[in-house]
């Protein structure tokens, strides 16, 4: 009886812990419009202004995942790949404006904090609308101060490799967080 | 090399580093919203005729017209913020043309008087669900499942808002579980685990916004005031079934009734809901049943029993075009020794969605009410006419509603 006991314990341990998975899948804080408004408001279909409510202030989140993949948005790249490259590359002061239209973000020279000899810099293309692990491509230069004088010295060919992952890491993120925002 | 690999580790190390603070907050947001509304109206209502006394003239009576318009609109403003964390939060202030019912309960007949509907603050977390604060329908009324319809039609709807108070000093009394007044109460609403989700609230008392009243007037706080101790719950189920869409919901609630002198009956009230929808099509029902007075959470008189209320209803959306019907009954417990008050409702009606956000409506309803009781409980007096105890009322509504 024991045993059995010991064997349906361990049955239900095991359920519950391949529930846990199904369970974090399943799992979700419904959204502020999800519930019944007795509001007249909430029963007409549409919105005038095609969002819920005119902003007034503040920056409109929630309109990112159009934009995203859509070919008639305001830039002609895709914009969590955007976003992510300015995020990757925040860290180095920029030169002159990111063009989102093309879609090439150009870094100046960079000197990392505990370094004085070598500098870096970094472009950034980001090459379509789609969201692709291909989609951006980043070169590294790298420069060492010899005798007074900054010299092109070469680049490890896996850090350009790590920076691309960075920014694919960066726009998965976004997308999910633009997804969940969405919901 | 090393050097090489060591000084492009650090670039790699620095990006990494700089991924934290890109993950900043999110700027609040101040939204604006709202509808305005104009309706026309035709009303046929058996309590109209000769409902009016025409002064100084030997109480000769005329019937009431049986034509009007309203108007009505509503502005929101709904505030929203994220933190770096996560948790979302936001305040909802919704402004109202009311009618002005003051504290007593009388209505200051101004029509145009703007105050606060739904005024609440909000917390939601993405793991513990969300905490609403303020002046806000009870949780069993924010997860109701209901009659479905297309705008303006339904149980109680547009027919009630151009009809005259029957003599208990209630239009209609068919309608879902009682919304809590926007009584000042603490929601909590959970998230949601495969489909299921459940929501609690509280309010101490019946009063809403910042209300207190004279010394001399009594308290809030006062068990002579108002119902206290409101709890109200709800649990209800979202899913999908292939193309077939089910919503289910149970709710409760119940609340102290205030000190009198006849000894007020506690409050009680249940409503169970199903809508199942699917091609176009949504069909659904509720069932209410409880220990109340009138429309909503009104202490019970001592010796009186259960009232119930039910419908079942359909609509169809075809394009732009919201088609739709419903019936529905209520019962009301008159005291042991006088037939029940019951009210039995049909209605037909359509909406059709010119742009997004505005809307044309038309529809019919047809009322008919018997043993109305005055709002002393005895019966009114026989027959189907003013301050009687039956009632016939035909309304026909047109109109159009701008959300935006």
């Amino acid at each position: 009886m024991r045993r059995l006991r010991t064997l349906f314990m361990v049955g239900l341990t095991a359920a519950a812990l391949a529930g846990c998975s199904s369970l974090s899948d399943n799992m979700r804080v419904p959204g502020q419009d999800e519930y019944r408004d007795d509001s007249k408001r909430a029963q007409v279909r549409g919105r005038l202004a095609g969002e819920d409510g005119i902003l007034l202030f503040g920056t409109d989140r929630s309109r990112r995942s159009d934009a995203a993949d859509s070919s008639g948005a305001g830039i002609g790249v895709n914009a969590f790949l955007w976003r992510a490259t300015l995020d990757t590359l925040s860290f180095m002061p920029l030169a002159g404006t990111p063009d989102p239209f093309g879609g090439v973000v150009v870094t100046d020279w960079y000197t990392p904090p505990g370094t004085s000899g070598e500098r870096f810099r970094a472009t950034a293309y980001i090459l379509g609308r789609q969201l692709r692990s291909d989609g951006v491509r980043i070169v590294v230069f790298r420069q060492e101060l010899r005798n007074g004088a900054w010299v092109d010295v070469p680049v490890s060919a896996s850090t350009a490799a790590e920076l691309e992952d960075q920014v694919l890491n960066r726009a998965r993120e976004l997308r999910a967080q633009s997804t969940a925002a969405a919901r | 090399m090393r050097k090489i690999l060591l000084g492009t580790t650090g670039v790699v190390g620095a990006a990494l580093i700089g991924m934290g603070a890109a993950q900043a907050q999110t700027a609040p947001t101040v939204r604006v919203g709202g509808y305005f509304e104009f309706t026309g109206g035709y009303i046929d209502d058996t309590q109209d005729r000769n409902a009016v006394v025409i002064p100084n003239s030997g109480g000769r009576t005329v019937s009431r017209d049986k034509v009007d318009f309203r108007s009505d609109a509503e502005l929101h403003i709904f505030v929203t913020g994220k933190a770096a964390n996560g948790l979302s939060y936001g305040a909802t202030i919704e402004f109202q043309i009311d009618n002005m019912v003051t504290n007593t309960g009388s209505q200051s007949g101004a029509g145009t008087g703007v105050d606060t509907d739904e005024v609440y603050g909000f917390v939601s977390s993405p793991t513990l669900g969300t905490l609403r604060f303020g002046d806000e329908d009870s949780a069993a009324s924010l997860m109701a499942v209901s009659v479905p319809g297309p705008t303006q039609l339904g149980i109680s709807a547009s027919w009630d808002e151009f009809v005259a108070q029957a003599p208990d000093g209630n239009r209609y009394i068919l309608a879902d579980i009682n919304d809590g007044n926007d009584a000042t109460k603490i929601i909590y609403l959970s998230p949601q685990f495969f489909g299921l989700d459940f929501g609690v609230s509280y309010a101490p008392n019946g009063r809403e916004g910042e209300e207190y009243r004279s010394v001399a007037g009594g308290l809030q706080r006062d068990p002579t005031d108002s119902i206290r101790n409101e709890l109200s719950g709800a649990i209800r189920y979202r899913g999908s079934f292939g193309n077939i869409g089910v919503t289910a919901g149970f709710g409760a609630m119940r609340a102290d009734a205030q000190d009198n002198a006849v000894n007020l009956q506690d409050i009680t009230q249940y409503q169970a809901g199903l809508q199942v929808s699917g091609f176009g099509l949504t069909v659904g029902g509720m069932y209410s049943w409880g220990k109340f007075a009138g429309v909503t959470r009104a202490a019970l008189l001592p010796g009186r029993d259960n009232s119930t209320n039910y419908a079942l209803g359909a609509s169809y959306a075809i394009g732009a075009f919201t088609l739709g019907a419903f019936y529905g009954k209520a019962e009301r417990d008159n005291g042991p020794i006088q037939a029940d008050r019951t009210q039995t409702l049909w209605g037909l009606g359509a909406a059709y969605t010119l742009a997004p956000g505005l809307e044309l409506f038309a529809n019919y309803t047809n009322v008919k009410d018997r043993n109305i009781a005055l709002g002393s409980g005895v019966l009114a007096p026989a027959g189907n006419g003013p301050g009687q105890r039956d009632r016939d009322i035909d309304v026909i509504v047109v109109g159009t509603r701008l959300a935006f």
